[in-house]
């Protein structure tokens, strides 16, 4: 047992759809930068190193490459915003050459490897079912991230001069990601499949368009846009994941209530649990903390009901201790979460019964869920979510989402300023990301076959896949629509309000891709 | 002899809370008030005629379209009216309608036909069944449509664009309903569709598809509409009953129309209007319109409490009340809305201000004739700000945004409209003794604390300077035109009206180029670089002959959005087209002109701005792959600069640009 929450059973902590990676406070997009960098080249440090970030100061480059470490100065260091000093920035590195002498702390969760390659990434995979079919994406993919990261396609690029030879043979690295892929495929539990532009469909083409892009535009600008897709993915799927978690807490108690699921409720509560995760709004709110909060309390109480069910002898601790749980009837290997609830509903009798004596109540009325708010009451996870436990780092890793003070030079951000109380703040993407967003949702209307000119409502889709709602609060879709006229790129009469036309800043790249 | 004015009545019908606001299909047989004949609905009284009179095989599937307000239901309420009182058709509402409301479709039919030839549908203010749980308005355009296909008949139809495009997106189809939404949507005017395949006798075998799109022009630019609506308010025979009104002299809304029948101020007017339309992109539709010319010539139901408006007029006039009064007149309503009586609409400030003027009453003797405008302004309740018409004139309103209050006027601008040069201004044309007497008023008082000699007098004296220059500057801004960003909004008006009215003229053309360069210098300058650099990042800025040719600004001979945005493409590339808007562009040209700092500029215009012109440049030309004539600039933390030239595959840093 942890210190502030039950430990997590295998069969969760193994489910790539239940489970959720350790995080870790990631506080700008740069260093999430670093840190997918070295994951496809030098790798995370091992040991007990503490963290060494990219900075135009370190002795190990020589002054070409400290004019690159510089030229890609980024976000400035919380602690240190009133002092003026080269060493208080976060820089990114520029190629993965500019990485080898940087790094995160040794013992950091590694985000890259668990929300975006484990999850994203891995469930795009393997949602391609022709093995074959699944094999050749997993060598594009690799190949592309790598000539990408490397720029190895077109003429090179200035920055890249200035650069001394790679260390590393690209090749093996390639070989080392697709390796590494195909294991990652294999461990992927499958998301229920009669759904189309579920998050990780949407993300990864998204992530394709960009590794294909890299030979076209400017190193700076691409690398935004590859932080830009960063900082949106891995909060997005971290934050839809913790609901798979919410709901499977639920589909419990409905079943100890005498309600299974059907199969279709659970397809569709799945699916949609990505959807207005964070709407749009100049109204503080504290939204992702309180996703975070009850994510916390259900991930406590879902472990506190497997621990009560085992107490109880109602199921072996080798049921959760074994095989992850799965919720595809397509998937094997794994417990099937149908099949998980009709043996919860066969035992509740038995289990209420016992649980009752141990509550003392004689009243029937919800008391499944009352036992196990008692269970919980015993760990500060749940009295205290948002401080005690992973509920901390959570919200540490969100970080990345933040603006400096009410600014953000990259304007990649997804929250705005900051109010006291500190856990305040505003939701409205920075410009850069509705100009990123903006070719994303150009290049899947293209994909879908649909000819017609792209709109706010394209926009306002794509954003939705990511969690991103612009039409939950009033003010959503007006502030949509004056950043993007700030942008230029409303060029449709206002009065059409989400069908408004839109103007894709990227349009002539998607055309060479494409071609 | 206190008169009453009942057209003022008729006026506050038209505000956005009146009875005549919406044009609705049951108040079609009505008169509407301030109607006017415009080209539009000459138009289509034209298409009515052919409709009814015309070739009887070819009918007519007319789509208007336009924003919420802009007159859609008004025109076709006119042309409905027509049809019955002066052709004498028939019409009835299809069977379904629900009694209580408002009919979505009205059919029509000559008087010796069986058969109905027209169908009036308002897709854009009522829907067919109110109480359905999800009303889809585009599913319903889509029924509708179907069903006049299906019948042969001839539409006409008022729909807001975003419905229309609804329709096409989500009920694709191969019919000819569906074709008529497609030459819409694609704007292609004159498409024939048809109609009725399994009639034998249809009223229609074909139909000519036409649209008016309303919400691509300004009824102050492109056409005299709202001159003529303003002048039919203002005309004679609706004001007769004031001329022998006692309270005439004093009456801010018979001195508003009788200042609004001079060129200069009718002018003036107009001008500023236009402004809005500029800073918002946004045209003025119609009910704002309405609503501005009646909240000017009739003021605020508000104020009134079920009163007739003439006579709460009279019971200020009794009490002698003339800053409330003045408050009403056109100059200070438009800017000042949220100012009642001169007062600010900071509590604070205006605490203050209510300090100073009770304490300036105490020292008035009663029997002064300017003790009583003082003691009525403490002793009843100040005009009310809630006036309609929130876009333009609510708090935070366009009309604030432009207050010549706020704008840093030359020194002659402040002599000249001060409160110690007001025996000139009230010999102004347009002015009337309500000024005349305020004026008189502010200086009594000021001479009144003059002569006492106490500390407290100089903050007295600045209060009552600042209560009485926010109607003078206003007054001042008004007959002026010198608003603030008058000049900056100026120029994007010239060139928008070149745009729209004389687009291939050799000075459109100039005129346009001008711009572009002027937008092109404005780039660098804001982005803080010489040498005509471009500023990519804060640390990151990118110069060369390369460069330089990339980013020229070329601004295209067409309107964008609502027809008030221009198009701007940047050099030879195709790195897409841009909008630039009033607002931006305003921004910037006072940026330049005034060499303010950038910091200035509000931040969402800023980083908008700065995240285009990365984008722009970075589109436009691949900056990091060009083989010479590119330098990029960098800036480390502690703000020193090298520069990385490139010549082929070689680089090289350096202190300096090449051509430094």
């Amino acid at each position: 047992m942890s210190k502030h929450e039950p430990e997590i059973h295998e069969m969760i902590k193994a489910s790539t759809i239940f489970g959720l990676p350790t995080t870790a406070m990631r506080s700008a997009p740069e260093v999430v930068l670093l840190e997918f960098t070295r994951h496809f080249t030098y790798k995370s440090k091992t040991g007990n190193l503490p963290a060494h970030l990219l900075t135009p100061n370190d002795q190990n480059y020589n002054d070409k490459e400290r004019l690159v470490i510089n030229a890609m100065r980024g976000k400035q260091k919380k602690n240190s915003r009133q002092k003026n000093s080269s060493t208080e920035h976060f820089y990114a590195p520029a190629y993965p050459q500019l990485a080898k002498h940087s790094w995160l702390r040794s013992k950091d969760p590694n985000i890259i490897e668990g929300f975006l390659i484990k999850g994203v990434i891995s469930h795009y995979l393997k949602s391609i079912r022709s093995h074959e079919k699944q094999v050749r994406e997993i060598d594009k993919l690799s190949g592309n991230i790598i000539d990408a990261l490397y720029g190895q396609i077109g003429d090179p690029e200035i920055l890249s001069l200035c650069l001394d030879n790679n260390d590393l043979p690209l090749s093996e690295l390639k070989q080392d990601i697709k390796s590494s892929l195909l294991g990652s495929v294999k461990d992927t539990r499958l998301f229920p499949g009669n759904h189309d532009n579920s998050l990780y469909q949407v993300a990864s083409n998204d992530f394709l368009l960009l590794l294909e892009l890299e030979a076209y535009l400017p190193r700076p600008h691409w690398l935004s846009m590859l932080m830009c897709y960063l900082r949106y993915t891995i909060p997005a799927w971290c934050l839809s994941q913790t609901k798979n978690t919410c709901m499977l807490v639920k589909w419990i108690l409905m079943t100890l209530e005498g309600k299974i699921p059907t199969q279709e409720e659970i397809d569709n509560d799945l699916f949609n649990r990505n959807l207005n995760l964070l709407p749009v709004t100049f109204n503080p709110s504290r939204i992702i903390h309180d996703h975070v909060a009850t994510y916390m309390r259900s991930r406590v109480q879902l472990s506190c009901i497997l621990n009560s069910f085992i107490d109880e002898d109602c199921f072996p601790k080798s049921y959760f201790s074994k095989h992850p749980l799965m919720v595809s009837p397509d998937d094997s290997g794994g417990i099937l979460l149908a099949d998980f609830l009709n043996e919860i509903y066969s035992k509740r009798i038995e289990y209420k019964n016992k649980i009752k004596i141990k509550l003392g109540t004689g009243t029937e009325h919800g008391v499944f869920e009352r036992y196990s708010i008692r269970l919980c009451e015993k760990y500060s996870a749940w009295l205290n979510p948002l401080k005690k436990g992973q509920g901390k780092n959570i919200i540490e890793m969100m970080d990345m989402l933040k603006s400096a003070d009410d600014t953000d030079e990259r304007g990649t951000h997804l929250i705005e300023a900051k109010y006291t109380p500190k856990t305040m703040f505003k939701i409205c993407p920075g410009p850069m990301a509705l100009q990123v967003f903006t070719l994303w949702a150009d290049n899947k209307k293209r994909k879908d076959g649909a000819k017609r000119e792209l709109t706010l409502s394209d926009l306002i889709n794509h954003f939705g896949y990511y969690g991103i709602d612009f039409q939950g609060q009033p003010d959503g879709l007006a502030i949509l629509m004056d950043r993007m006229k700030k942008l230029g790129l409303l060029s449709g009469n206002p009065d059409a309000g989400i069908s408004a036309i839109i103007q894709n800043p990227y349009k002539k790249f998607l055309k060479i891709v494409s071609s | 002899m206190n008169l009453k004015n009942d057209f003022l009545i008729t006026l506050l019908g038209v505000q956005q809370d009146g009875k005549d606001a919406i044009s609705l299909p049951n108040s079609w047989k009505r008169d509407i008030p301030l109607k006017i004949e415009t080209k539009r609905s000459n138009a289509l009284m034209g298409f009515a005629e052919e409709i009814f009179d015309g070739d009887k095989e070819n009918g007519r599937w007319h789509f208007l379209l336009g924003s919420p307000g802009n007159g859609k239901s008004a025109l076709i309420g006119m042309l409905f009216k027509k049809l019955v009182d002066e052709r004498h058709c028939v019409y009835t509402d299809p069977p379904d309608t629900p009694s209580e409301a408002v009919p979505y479709r009205r059919e029509i039919r000559s008087l010796n036909e069986k058969f109905n030839r027209l169908w009036l549908i308002q897709d854009a203010s009522t829907v067919r069944q109110p109480y359905e749980s999800e009303v889809d308005e585009a599913s319903e355009l889509a029924r509708e449509l179907k069903e006049a296909e299906k019948e042969g008949v001839s539409i006409i139809v008022c729909a807001n664009r975003g419905i229309l495009e609804r329709v096409y997106d989500k009920h694709r189809c191969s019919e000819q309903w569906y074709q008529a939404i497609k030459y819409v949507v694609d704007k292609k005017n004159d498409g024939v569709i048809d109609l009725a395949p399994k009639k034998s006798r249809p009223p229609f075998k074909k139909a000519l598809v036409t649209f008016d799109a309303m919400d691509k022009e300004s009824i102050l630019i492109e056409s005299n509409d709202f001159e003529n609506l303003l002048d039919k308010a203002l005309k004679d025979d609706s004001w007769i009953a004031c001329e022998n009104c006692d309270c005439k002299l004093l009456c801010p809304f018979y001195n508003n129309r009788n200042s609004l029948l001079l060129e200069d101020w009718k002018n003036s007017f107009k001008t500023i209007l236009s402004s809005i339309e500029i800073w918002s992109g946004q045209p003025v539709v119609f009910r704002e319109a309405l609503s501005i010319i009646s909240y000017v010539l009739a003021g605020c139901p508000s104020d009134y409490s079920g009163q007739h408006p003439c006579d709460w007029v009279f019971d200020q006039v009794t009490k002698k009340n003339i800053f409330v009064l003045l408050s009403r007149r056109v100059y200070f309503q438009i800017f000042a809305s949220q100012e009642p009586a001169g007062l600010d609409k900071d509590p604070v400030i205006m605490k203050e201000q209510w300090d100073v003027i009770k304490n300036l009453e105490n020292k008035i003797p009663e029997d002064n004739e300017h003790y009583l405008p003082i003691n009525s302004l403490i002793n009843n309740p100040l005009p009310r700000t809630d006036v309609g018409a929130e876009r333009v004139l609510g708090l935070g309103g366009i009309f604030q945004l432009l207050d010549p209050t706020i704008e840093n006027h030359d020194t002659e601008f402040f002599n000249k409209w001060a409160l110690n040069n007001t025996d000139e201004l009230s010999s102004f044309p347009g002015l009337c003794q309500l000024e005349t007497q305020a004026f008189q008023a502010w200086n009594y008082y000021q001479n009144v604390i003059g002569e006492q000699i106490a500390d407290e007098n100089q903050q007295m004296l600045a209060v009552i300077n600042r209560w009485a220059s926010s109607f003078i500057y206003r007054l001042g801004g008004f007959i002026t035109e010198e608003i603030c960003w008058h000049k900056e909004i100026g120029i994007f008006y010239e060139v928008i009206k070149r745009i729209k009215t004389s687009p291939d003229e050799d000075e459109t053309l100039f005129s346009l180029e001008d711009l572009g360069n002027t937008i092109t210098k404005i780039m660098a300058q804001i982005s803080h670089s010489d040498n005509n650099e471009i500023k990519i990042t804060p640390s990151i800025s990118i110069g060369g002959e390369g460069v330089k040719n990339s980013i020229k600004t070329k601004v295209l001979a067409e309107t964008s959005g609502a027809g008030l945005t221009m198009s701007a493409t940047f050099g030879a590339s195709n790195a897409g087209v841009i909008s630039v808007q009033g607002e931006q562009l305003a921004w910037f040209l006072k940026t330049s002109s005034e060499s303010l700092y950038p910091s200035c500029i509000p931040k969402e215009l800023l980083f908008g701005y700065l995240h285009t012109l990365g984008r722009v440049a970075s589109a436009a030309s691949d900056y990091s792959r060009m083989k010479e004539d590119v330098y990029i600039k960098i800036t480390d933390a502690l703000d020193q600069t090298k520069v990385l030239n490139r010549v082929k595959n070689a680089v090289r840093i350096t202190d300096k640009a090449p051509n430094e």
